[in-house]
């Protein structure tokens, strides 16, 4: 059984989520570094709903099936 | 592209929207330094000072989970002050700052004030000498006033400093005068105690 790349992006992705989520509810931001911390954690959620969205959207292609609907190039063959 | 495709799409995008605002809306936009502030109300002073006087009340909500009000005499001339979440009042008797202090999460007010707050004043203030130092509690939370004198060129000065314990900060209430009169009766029952035990935390 192969691994796919797809889980290996959701797991990544999972951690950088709770990592932002972290730093942004239970992480003690020291003063003056409030900014630093609200753009590193939100960089991190983003960056990890993207990742969970890509996963999400991945389909296997399966290079026996065609799913172009332009039938033209095979009428040569028929 | 299929109809599941679309609402995974459309719900990654609101997720996204969603906490951005979150995040770019709860930001605090504090007042620049020295900006006059305005009272949320006015009204007759509370328990601790006479009936004749009359007090204003500022809320400050500029740092997420570390709100809080207190009460200055109607008297004073309240800016805000250089950080985030800070006030000055300028009375005849003297000066009022109220800041928020960070506590980290491997620490407490009290080795704060005694390590970082005590040591910083030495070093800054001239003829800087503890006078006092005692543990009280405000509106429900434990507090750590320090007292010492100091000179502003060559006008021997008085301060007190009450460091009040919150859940993230503490908040930090320094009254500095003249040391004529800064201990006396008046001063101690009108001024300093009222606003002082008016202090507390919004929400904790």
């Amino acid at each position: 059984m192969q691994f796919e790349i797809k889980y290996l992006i959701a797991i990544l992705s999972a951690i950088l989520i709770f990592g932002g989520l972290y730093l942004k509810f239970l992480y003690d931001v020291p003063d003056g570094e409030a900014i630093t911390n609200m753009w590193v954690s939100w960089f991190l959620i983003i960056f990890g709903i993207i990742g969970i969205i890509v996963c999400a959207l991945w389909q296997k292609r399966n290079p026996l099936e065609v799913e172009s609907g332009d039938d033209t190039a095979f009428d040569g063959l028929r | 592209m299929n109809k599941s495709r679309i609402l995974i799409i459309a719900a990654g995008v609101v997720i996204i929207v969603a906490f951005s605002l979150y995040t770019f809306g709860s930001q605090s936009t504090a007042p620049r330094p020295g900006t006059k502030e305005n009272p949320v109300n006015s009204g007759a002073a509370g328990s601790g000072g006479p009936a004749s006087a009359t007090v204003s009340t500022f809320v400050n909500r500029e740092n997420p989970g570390n709100f809080y009000s207190i009460q200055f005499p109607s008297k004073a001339s309240v800016e805000h002050g250089n950080t985030s979440g800070s006030y000055i009042a300028k009375l005849p008797q003297g000066v009022f700052s109220v800041q928020l202090v960070d506590i980290p999460d491997t620490s407490n007010v009290q080795l704060i004030l005694l390590t970082q707050i005590q040591p910083a004043l030495k070093s800054s203030l001239q003829d800087f000498n503890r006078v006092g130092y005692n543990q009280f509690t405000i509106g429900g939370h434990r507090a750590w006033g320090l007292t010492y004198t100091w000179k502003n060129g060559t006008i021997g000065m008085e301060s007190i400093k009450a460091v009040v314990e919150g859940s993230d900060h503490s908040a930090a209430i320094t009254f500095s005068g003249p040391r004529q009169g800064f201990g006396d009766q008046i001063t101690n029952s009108t001024v300093i105690r009222p606003v002082v035990g008016s202090f507390h935390w919004i929400g904790q």
